[in-house]
């Protein structure tokens, strides 16, 4: 039944650089496992690995991932650190999204029909849906990380709407909810949570000191926004993130973002 | 209970629903509705619409954008395809194609890429049924005109008429770019789409200006997305809730 929960539910961060030496998070095995210690301290059982696939940042291949992601995991169980890993991979939006993985370069989360993939930053490519088309048609449903992140997101947050009709699902990061990215960003993330837009959270650590594992945090500071919008998205991301490691199908809950037009903006003109 | 039964309770709120449902052809799915009826009757209209030359080869245009062409395009391929005629849809509408998403295909190779000669014929169509298959744009080329006026596009005609009975081109508007004019040269007959309540007469008559211009040979216009205000005395002949 559904009732208010208290810190410690939230298992599953689908979102992290914990693996070592591949992209511009984990330096090496040390940190690694530093940041699983860390995670398990949190309450996080398992981790989706999502190292970059973009030029210049990292460009192992699904295949590559799942080896080392292999070699995580014994080494974790050796030291006793009781953390599952599974393979996945932060996508950048490019044109070539489909033939890399019609080429087999790039996958999705622990071989599910969930892809993660990154946008720019700063612009909004007029084609992403069109050239995503090509990977739902093959039965891929795009995870969008971090759309709070994103600058035409930030300045008119109802362009996500195109994005929910066309039928993709969302991811958070812990340190947006935290406002460790600046004040924007977290106003944003505030209102797609109040919108319960989205289905994950991740933590998207990349050391141990500045962009850590760990979501508990994240979570308290929703409290702030308001107990009833931290419980309902707490089991939003808990029940989607399980189905999303089982593969089955995950339910888009929110609701579009509403054109949010004061009655005295014309005062202002 | 489901999580989003929870969150409807907890919070009184809609969830968005997919609206990329697949938005389907009548004449397929609801073969007994007065809609498939009427796609029947245009398909003998098009048969008899010309009596000393066999209507082969089809494109379907509209003045505006929006005004249902690809919808109307589709049911005609369809309906044909279902009186055992070997059928196929082109989409030639190279500036916002949507054969591909009504059919909820790929489309990474398509019309342009074979007259590009990047990828032959047999490797670009794709089959639907042992009568109905279909060409989707494939990439939006730079210059979608000069494309289809090439001889390529000619040839490409050509060759769908040995291996089709007929070939259905799914165009550009009119009044937007020069694309339909040129591909009613092409063909022996053009369909004008018109949107009940939404295109504009003047629309109607400079696209039908702009298609006798070029001597296309008009064989008709559909008006589309009418009021049904005949559904009871069609439903004597098979009410598809009968079924």
């Amino acid at each position: 039944m559904f009732n208010g929960v208290k810190g410690g539910e939230l298992m599953i961060d689908i979102h992290s650089h914990v693996l070592p030496g591949i992209d511009d998070g984990s330096k090496d095995m040390n940190m690694t496992l530093d940041m699983l210690k860390q995670a398990q301290k949190d309450g996080v059982y398992e981790i989706v690995a999502t190292p970059h696939y973009l030029l210049e940042y990292g460009e192992s291949t699904i295949e590559e991932v799942k080896i080392l992601v292999e070699q995580v995991n014994q080494t974790a169980h050796k030291e006793g650190i009781n953390i599952r890993i599974y393979s996945g991979q932060e996508v950048y939006f490019n044109e070539n999204i489909i033939r890399d993985y019609l080429e087999g370069s790039i996958g999705t989360i622990n071989d599910s029909r969930y892809m993660m993939i990154e946008f720019p930053m700063h612009r909004l490519d007029k084609n992403i849906i069109d050239v995503l088309y090509e990977i739902q048609v093959r039965d891929i449903v795009p995870i969008i990380a971090h759309p709070e992140r994103y600058k035409p997101f930030r300045e008119d947050p109802t362009l996500i709407n195109e994005f929910i009709e066309a039928g993709y699902l969302f991811q958070v990061n812990a340190g947006s909810i935290e406002g460790r990215f600046g004040e924007s960003i977290k106003k944003t993330a505030s209102l797609f949570l109040k919108n319960n837009l989205y289905n994950f959270i991740g933590s998207d650590a990349h050391d141990i000191d500045n962009r850590t594992t760990g979501l508990q945090k994240a979570m308290n500071a929703l409290d702030e926004i308001n107990k009833e919008c931290r419980n309902i998205n707490e089991n939003i991301f808990e029940e989607s993130s399980k189905k999303l490691l089982e593969n089955s199908a995950i339910e888009f809950v929110g609701k579009k973002v509403k054109n949010k037009k004061s009655i005295f903006s014309f005062l202002r003109m | 209970m489901s999580l989003l039964e929870r969150i409807k309770t907890s919070k009184k709120q809609k969830a968005v629903v997919d609206k990329r449902v697949y938005a389907g052809f009548v004449v397929e799915d609801k073969p007994k509705s007065v809609d498939a009826e009427a796609y029947r009757t245009l398909r003998t209209n098009i048969q008899y619409s010309s009596f000393d030359k066999e209507i082969r080869t089809i494109a379907v245009t509209s003045s505006e954008m929006a005004e249902g062409k690809s919808t109307v395009a589709g049911n005609i391929a369809i309906s044909f395809s279902q009186s055992e005629k070997k059928v196929i849809l082109v989409d030639c509408d190279l500036r916002k194609p949507s054969v591909h998403k009504n059919f909820k295909t790929s489309n990474l190779v398509g019309v342009s890429e074979v007259l590009l000669g990047k990828v032959t014929l047999d490797e670009a169509v794709q089959k639907r049924d042992d009568n109905f298959n279909y060409l989707t744009s494939g990439k939006i080329p730079p210059n979608p005109s000069e494309m289809l006026a090439s001889s390529a596009m000619t040839n490409l005609i050509e060759r769908l008429k040995d291996e089709y009975d007929l070939i259905v081109l799914d165009t550009a508007p009119l009044r937007a770019v020069t694309d339909a004019q040129i591909l009613s040269t092409k063909v022996d007959g053009t369909i004008l789409v018109v949107r009940a309540g939404k295109t504009r007469k003047d629309a109607v008559i400079e696209a039908k200006n702009l298609l006798d211009k070029v001597g296309a040979n008009v064989i008709g216009t559909v008006l589309n997305a009418i009021e049904n205000t005949r559904g009871k005395y069609y439903a004597y002949y098979g009410n598809e809730d009968e079924k």
